[in-house]
């Protein structure tokens, strides 16, 4: 094989005519190389910035805000039983709502700041965080309000009754979807519909990681600068008789490479996609757990409803009717509960998943790496030529 | 001239276009657009939160401009959060008068005297524009957007009280015979969480507007009637005579237990569990949207909350409005203050949902589709009006009047216990967080 070098004798060139025609050439071949090289760069570039910022906001912001808002509304719901309970013991007579009240509350309090700082459903986020920030300072008061009347003689109608307005507050009025009797337009409705602008903004990013469209521009952007290599080879070769530039030969082998790290971007979109579905798991998980733990807050309430004299079908008007149907159809339904380990096993595969997307798609300086020698050998490949037509013609 | 190859000012170029893409080509400039805080949720039609989303898109296309409307549950609270968080929305729409008018005292609302036409404050009546005084001169702070007219009993048509009551006396009359037949004549519902036991306060403030004429209303709601004083005490005496165990159907724990909305449905059953609905016009809606749906003027109507005296002269009736104030002086702010003063929002509520309805003196009964609505319209527009008393009051002092209420009704206190309450609270009060606003036209 024969070589070129930097003194190489190109084939009988002339003093001014051919030799300005060659240095047009060379310089626009030189040109043209750099811009699809540096083409290359941008449109991989792109491709796995997209995959990496999506990747870095599901990990950081997107999948957190998720976790913590199923947390939040877990540790809601256990709250809210744990005061309803504590009000058919006479626990409440000496602490009050109750310890497990209180922690619950405080669990409830820390996930909801966190997905504060992790929002990422942007404006109305932001306002539905404001709403249930509102609403649970009014649940509060009136949970206060409850405990205060409890521990008076002769308030306990009106102990229920806050206590029934508060859980009404958290979980919503009774009605009908179709034949099914659900409680909806309450706090926890406003922390599911923040669930699921968070869920959205999710999806939103698990698309923005897709490398169909740009990837395809990425790869015909690449295939285009290869072929340009591989034509300069040969118009090299005919002109200058060598058979390989060395130096564009490296370049054509760095470009391939840089086809390899949108497959590595590729790999990272499968991990958020999994975690997406790991993440769907984890929201119906704590739901279930939720229901669970909601059964001891229905019966209880019911059972302090009736005891002011609404034990009859139609012993307090249609809205306690109403919810006594519900307690009957949840009870029925009967959700099985969920451990807490599970939910962490969840929480930390989300966890590894999302780090992994968010480190594989770390592909920035790879590229500025590869594509930058790239266009350095081209350079290299082209000076010994340049030098030689490097006159101008006269 | 230097001929040497230049391969980073390519690279250069081409960064530099695809960050300028990325900055300016994602997020279009927007200009001139308006926020507006408000009660109104839903998007589906019927609901107040499609119809007033209407009214946006029918500012929008006649301006250009663009409109972010944020429904909440917990108006006050956000409102103050986002007023003391320096972030306030261009426009807040609240019935709480109180607060709207402690917001124009502090500042925090702009006068609208220089927005609203002088001929288009003249559609409303004075007093909806919530005018405040500063030092010698008078300024107005909100515009009406949509009104609930209070005095309002509703019953079922086929088996209502028949003729309706007149006076009091009438009224006590029927109430008699339905419990002397066996039967339940009130229904009632004071639940609406977080606010329950308004509807018990709206009664009370019916029975005193009519037994105590509307000086002694504007004297409560602008905190100078003592509230243990004798005007008062009847009142409560009066609506204690009403809501007896024997006469709400479940007795008074079943009411603070019922869902304002859910009261009404026994009037539906049939024979009726009930036979009277003491509310405001907006309970239209709710009726029609049971499961089975029910017509006004065919299977319900309402009759005026009764007079005291056989035979009295025009009394006031009592209402509630959704106010909107100006909390950020911009163009587009003043141009969306303008158009809700305008008629064409009047027509929009009235076409677009049951139980809208609105005091611009403009606003044409034959807009509405059915008698009932068409005779609410007519009384918004042509009778002498006085604002909800609680809503008038500052929010602490309202609070309590409604928890009252509930505290009545669960046999907690007596009502003069609650009174002397009230009564404290109504002294802690600064002179200055109460707003007078009379009755009238």
């Amino acid at each position: 094989m024969t070589v070129a070098t930097g003194t190489a004798t190109p084939a009988a060139p002339t003093r001014a005519g051919p030799r300005s025609t060659t240095r047009r050439l060379l310089l626009r071949q030189l040109t043209a190389l750099l811009v699809g090289t540096a083409a290359v760069l941008a449109s991989t570039l792109v491709t796995v910035s997209r995959v990496h910022g999506a990747a870095a906001a599901v990990r950081t912001r997107t999948a957190p805000a998720i976790v913590e808002l199923a947390a939040a509304r877990v540790a809601l719901i256990r709250a809210d039983a744990a005061v309803a309970q504590s009000l058919q013991t006479s626990e409440l007579q000496l602490t009050g709502p109750g310890e497990e009240f209180q922690n619950q509350l405080a669990i409830a309090g820390q996930s909801l700041t966190k997905v504060a700082e992790d929002n990422e459903a942007g404006e109305q986020g932001s306002r539905r965080l404001q709403l249930i920030e509102g609403l649970l300072v009014t649940y509060q008061g009136l949970i206060g309000q409850a405990d205060a009347h409890f521990r008076q003689p002769s308030g306990r109608d009106l102990g229920v009754t806050d206590l029934w307005s508060a859980s009404r507050l958290l979980h919503g009025a009774v009605g009908r979807q179709g034949q099914t009797l659900v409680e909806s337009g309450g706090i926890l409705t406003e922390l599911d519909q923040l669930t699921d602008d968070q869920r959205s903004a999710l999806d939103g990013q698990v698309a923005a990681s897709s490398l169909t469209a740009s990837g395809v521009l990425a790869g015909l952007v690449l295939l285009g600068v290869l072929g340009l290599l591989v034509a300069t080879q040969i118009a090299f070769r005919r002109r200058f008789r060598r058979q390989v530039n060395p130096p564009l030969l490296l370049a054509t082998g760095l470009l391939l490479a840089t086809a390899a790290i949108p497959i590595r971007g590729a790999v990272a979109q499968h991990h958020l996609t999994e975690a997406r579905g790991t993440l769907q798991q984890l929201v119906a998980d704590r739901r279930q757990q939720g229901s669970a733990a909601d059964a001891h807050r229905l019966q209880a309430l019911r059972e302090l409803v009736d005891a002011g004299g609404c034990a009859t079908a139609a012993g307090c008007g249609y809205t306690t009717t109403l919810f006594r149907s519900y307690v009957d159809s949840a009870t029925a339904a009967g959700a099985g509960d969920i451990a807490d380990s599970r939910l962490t096993e969840e929480t930390r595969q989300v966890a590894r998943l999302t780090a992994a997307a968010a480190t594989g798609a770390d592909l920035e300086p790879a590229i500025y790496l590869l594509t930058g020698i790239a266009a350095a050998s081209v350079l290299l490949g082209f000076r010994p030529r340049l030098v030689e037509y490097r006159y101008r013609p006269r | 001239m230097n001929t040497s190859p230049r391969p980073g000012a390519a690279l250069l170029a081409l960064a530099a276009l695809a960050a300028a893409c990325l900055t300016a080509c994602a997020r279009p400039p927007q200009a001139g657009s308006v926020t507006v805080l408000g009660p109104w949720a839903g998007t589906e039609r019927g609901t107040e939160g499609y119809a007033f989303r209407r009214i946006i898109a029918a500012f929008e296309a006649e301006t250009g401009v663009h409109v972010t409307y944020q429904d909440t549950r917990a108006l006050p609270q956000v409102l103050l959060s986002n007023v003391q968080g320096g972030t306030p929305p261009n426009v807040a729409i609240l019935s709480g008068v109180g607060e709207l008018a402690r917001y124009a005292r502090a500042g925090d609302m702009f006068p609208l005297d220089g927005v609203v036409p002088p001929d288009r404050q003249a559609v409303f009546p004075r007093q909806w524009l919530l005018p405040q005084r500063d030092g010698s001169a008078e300024h107005i702070y909100t515009v009406p957007v949509k009104a609930n007219l209070k005095s309002l009993v509703w019953f079922n048509r086929t088996q209502g009280p028949r003729p309706v009551p007149q006076t009091w006396a009438g009224l006590m009359a029927y109430t008699r015979s339905v419990v002397d037949r066996g039967g339940t004549p009130w229904c009632m519902g004071m639940g609406d969480p977080p606010s329950s036991g308004w509807p018990g306060t709206d009664l009370i403030e019916d029975i005193l507007l009519r037994q105590a004429g509307p000086d002694a209303f504007q004297h409560l709601s602008a905190g100078v009637l003592p509230w243990n004083s004798g005007p008062m005490a009847r009142a409560w005496t009066t609506w204690s005579t009403l809501v007896g165990p024997t006469q709400l159907r479940g007795g008074p724990h079943a009411a603070v237990l019922t869902d304002f909305q859910d009261a009404g449905r026994a009037l539906f059953d049939d024979p009726p569990k009930c036979y009277l609905d003491h509310q405001a016009s907006f309970i239209m809606s709710f009726y029609q949207k049971y499961e089975h749906p029910v017509r006004p003027g065919v299977d319900f109507d309402f009759f005026p909350f009764p007079s005291f005296t056989p035979r009295p002269a025009e009394e006031p009736w009592e209402a509630s409005a959704d106010l909107a104030g100006m909390f950020d002086d911009t163009p587009q702010t003043r141009q969306f203050m303008r158009f809700l003063a305008g008629d064409e929002v009047s027509r929009i509520w009235a076409e677009s949902v049951s139980g809208a309805f609105s005091v611009n003196r403009n606003t044409d009964p034959r807009w509405y589709p059915d008698p009932v609505s068409k005779r609410i319209a007519n009384v918004l527009a042509t009778k002498p009006l006085c604002l909800d008393a609680a809503d008038v009051m500052p929010a602490a002092m309202r609070a309590a009047f409604y928890r009252a209420v509930l505290e009545y009704l669960d046999g907690t206190k007596k009502s003069t216990v609650l009174l002397d309450e009230l009564e404290q609270i109504r002294r802690a009060i600064p002179t200055r967080d109460w707003t007078s606003l009379p009755c009238g036209r």
